[in-house]
């Protein structure tokens, strides 16, 4: 396999059980992520787009959700055959994600430090990982234990003035109602970052944040990209966003990546139809009162999806094979560049 | 600063809930009709001896001022005398109450060490077996008669298999333990005296399991439910991507925030099984307060009802102060003020 080619998603499908009936969440999906990329992941509410990051961890809660079909590899490794245990250690030591609201993804009756400890501990083995945390601050009556977690707490005051809480010796012990939202997201971003991951997954990580915060947000994760080397699957509504953080953008319809390609044929080149109707829809500055176009119609209820291309019924240039083939196979639109449409096949 | 004078203002505002419970009180159990001289007098008794009892226990001044003459008593710490027996009620209470608290204890312990468990495997194999025993166990003992359960165990357990003692606190052929706390379990201990906690631990297991049957049922449901909805918080999300490993994500991350609404509950229960002891101490003989309470209902007694229910409502307002206080140590988000 492809040394660079650090996650490939192949052909994934996910469903998920509902009280109404079968959710076809994820239809074929396909996705690579090359080391030292930062992937922008589009597309509108409910689309897939959580749900496919959550798939590299395998984090999907199944049940409900389930896996038709399909392979994930990070690092050429099969993820959805993996051991539990092989999976959470791969989660403690290689990947790192942060989320969309920092206030909700802090335990709250936990102090940041505590948690912080607990999750570099995690990075072991599970017995000693469960032994460090089980045990609380009383395990440092423990020698081999106090050992363990006075590193970790070194390492994590470390990553805490990394991320710029500058008194992080006398923030540490304090619990996460005590912090702000940008400082939460910043502790969050600290602890995600403590282990030696080489994949960031980030979901929607300013969504939750005044937009003051925002940018400064987004200008320490790029520093810490650089600094740690790190690849970066970056799910965002916010097509400024991805202009400015992004090499790469895949374009989610409907639980399908139905355009992939380097940020700037996504911008300047737009494949498909969705995509060319997402970028008719940024208002830019100057434009007049009624000519920010949308697209017409709305996205379409997956437990019982359109046939063919989920798309047609919305797309401008649908035409009669659109409605009645199964969705089509991405086909190379340029280098680099690939897009799931009957219009270039 | 906080958190002393929230426990002074809490304190204070004892005194008021006690004063309008022995007005509450005071007032049914004089509305009740019956007249407990005459009872306590006996059915032979002259006018002139029923004069004297009247005059004796002051019931011959208007509601009021009994009131009033009541009340000074209780501040000195004297609840009255028993019309019955003519013991004084704080000395009988003394005698009572520890067998009522050895029980409710035991059963609230039970009920934490039978009922989290359950809780714990209901919500983490929910919906599959584990889950559905726990929910016919909560079910039926919450919807079973106690004194009928009560009575089935001790024709079972007692009569048929002779595996346990029917009623009763203790072995009438063996000598008591030391009286220390009145607990026999804790006064065997303390008399270093296996034999007899062995023997009080036998007379304790049918009475405490029937009460505790309440809150293993109450924490199973309670626990189970919050649980699951803790496991779908974002935060859960994060310490799974984390590799958390799934035993410190439940038995630490989930079940502290969990367990907020179950302690607040335990007090709750702990006050409800003090006052509601009566059923099972009058199934298995249980010399208790629930005992003592029924005895004196039955004689219109109202100077031990009095005094007993001002005991454990004094009781109960401690207890949940208590739990009040133990939240905070739970959720730093508390601000005691």
């Amino acid at each position: 396999m492809d040394n660079d080619l650090l996650v490939e998603i192949k052909d994934l499908r996910l469903n998920f059980r509902t009280f109404d009936g079968i959710s076809k969440v994820l239809n074929r999906v396909n996705l690579k992520i090359w080391r030292g990329d930062i992937l922008g992941l589009v597309g509108e509410t409910g689309c897939g787009k959580t749900m496919t990051a959550l798939s590299i961890a395998r984090l999907i809660p199944c049940p409900p959700g389930e896996i038709v079909g399909g392979e994930v590899f990070f690092e050429g490794e099969d993820v959805l055959h993996k051991t539990d245990e092989e999976m959470r250690l791969l989660r403690a030591q290689k990947l790192a994600m942060i989320f969309q609201d920092p206030t909700t993804s802090l335990n709250p009756v936990f102090t940041i430090g505590d948690q912080m400890i607990d999750i570099i501990g995690s990075r072991t083995d599970t017995s000693k990982a469960s032994r460090l945390s089980m045990l609380g601050s009383l395990g440092s009556l423990i020698p081999t234990v106090r050992k363990l977690r006075r590193g970790a707490r070194e390492r994590a005051l470390e990553m805490l003035r990394r991320v710029g809480i500058g008194d992080a010796a006398e923030r540490i012990d304090d619990y996460p109602h005590q912090f702000s939202g940008g400082m939460r997201q910043r502790v969050l971003i600290a602890t995600a970052l403590s282990g030696t991951p080489s994949l960031l997954i980030a979901d929607e990580p300013t969504t939750a944040l005044d937009v003051s915060i925002q940018a400064q947000i987004l200008r320490l994760i790029e520093e810490l990209v650089d600094e740690l080397n790190l690849s970066v699957l970056l799910i965002t509504h916010n097509l400024g966003v991805v202009a400015k953080m992004c090499q790469k953008v895949a374009v989610m319809y409907a639980g399908v990546v139905v355009e992939y390609g380097s940020a700037i044929d996504i911008f300047k080149s737009p494949k498909h139809p969705y995509t060319i109707g997402l970028m008719r829809a940024i208002p830019t500055y100057g434009t007049k009162k009624g000519e920010i176009k949308g697209i017409p119609g709305t996205v379409p209820n997956l437990l019982d999806p359109p046939r063919g291309c989920r798309f047609h019924p919305r797309c401008e240039h649908a035409m009669p094979r659109c409605a009645e083939e199964p969705a089509p196979a991405p086909v190379a639109a340029g280098p680099d560049h690939e897009v799931s449409c009957f219009l270039y096949s | 600063m906080g958190l002393r004078y929230y426990l002074l203002r809490r304190l204070l505002l004892i005194i008021p809930v006690l004063i309008g419970l022995s007005i509450v009180t005071f007032v049914i159990s004089h509305m009740i009709p019956g007249d407990p001289i005459s009872l306590a007098a006996g059915p032979q008794a002259t006018a002139e001896q029923i004069l004297k009892l009247q005059e004796e226990f002051g019931v011959d001044k208007p509601l009021p001022m009994q009131y009033l003459t009541y009340m000074k008593g209780v501040l000195r710490g004297n609840l009255g005398t028993s019309m019955m027996n003519r013991h004084p009620v704080s000395m009988d209470l003394r005698r009572y109450f520890p067998a009522t608290l050895e029980l409710v204890l035991v059963s609230t312990v039970l009920g934490v060490i039978i009922g989290v468990p359950m809780a714990m495997a209901a919500a983490v194999f929910r919906d599959r077996w584990p889950d559905q025993v726990s929910r016919i166990v909560a079910l039926s003992s919450i919807s079973m008669p106690v004194f009928w359960l009560g009575m089935i165990l001790q024709l079972v357990l007692g009569m048929t298999w002779h595996l346990l003692p029917i009623s009763g606190r203790f072995d009438p052929r063996v000598p008591f333990p030391p009286n220390v706390t009145g607990m026999l379990l804790v006064d065997s201990l303390l008399a270093a005296d296996l034999e007899s906690f062995r023997i009080a631990l036998k007379y304790m297991a049918l009475p405490a399991f029937c009460q505790a049957l309440f809150g293993i049922a109450l924490i199973t449901r309670l626990l189970r439910a919050d649980i699951l909805e803790v496991m779908q918080r974002d935060f859960v999300v994060m310490a799974r991507a984390s590799g958390l490993p799934e035993r410190v994500i439940l038995f630490k991350y989930v079940l502290k925030n969990a367990l907020i609404a179950t302690v607040a509950m335990l007090g709750f229960l702990f006050g409800w099984q003090l006052s509601g002891s009566v059923m099972i101490e009058t199934v298995f003989d249980w010399p208790g307060v629930g005992l003592y309470a029924v005895k004196s209902a039955m004689t219109l007694d109202f100077q031990p009802i009095m005094g007993i229910t001002l005991f454990v409502g004094l009781l109960f307002t401690i207890v949940n102060l208590l739990v009040d206080i133990s939240y905070g140590v739970i959720d730093p988000r508390i601000r005691y003020g």
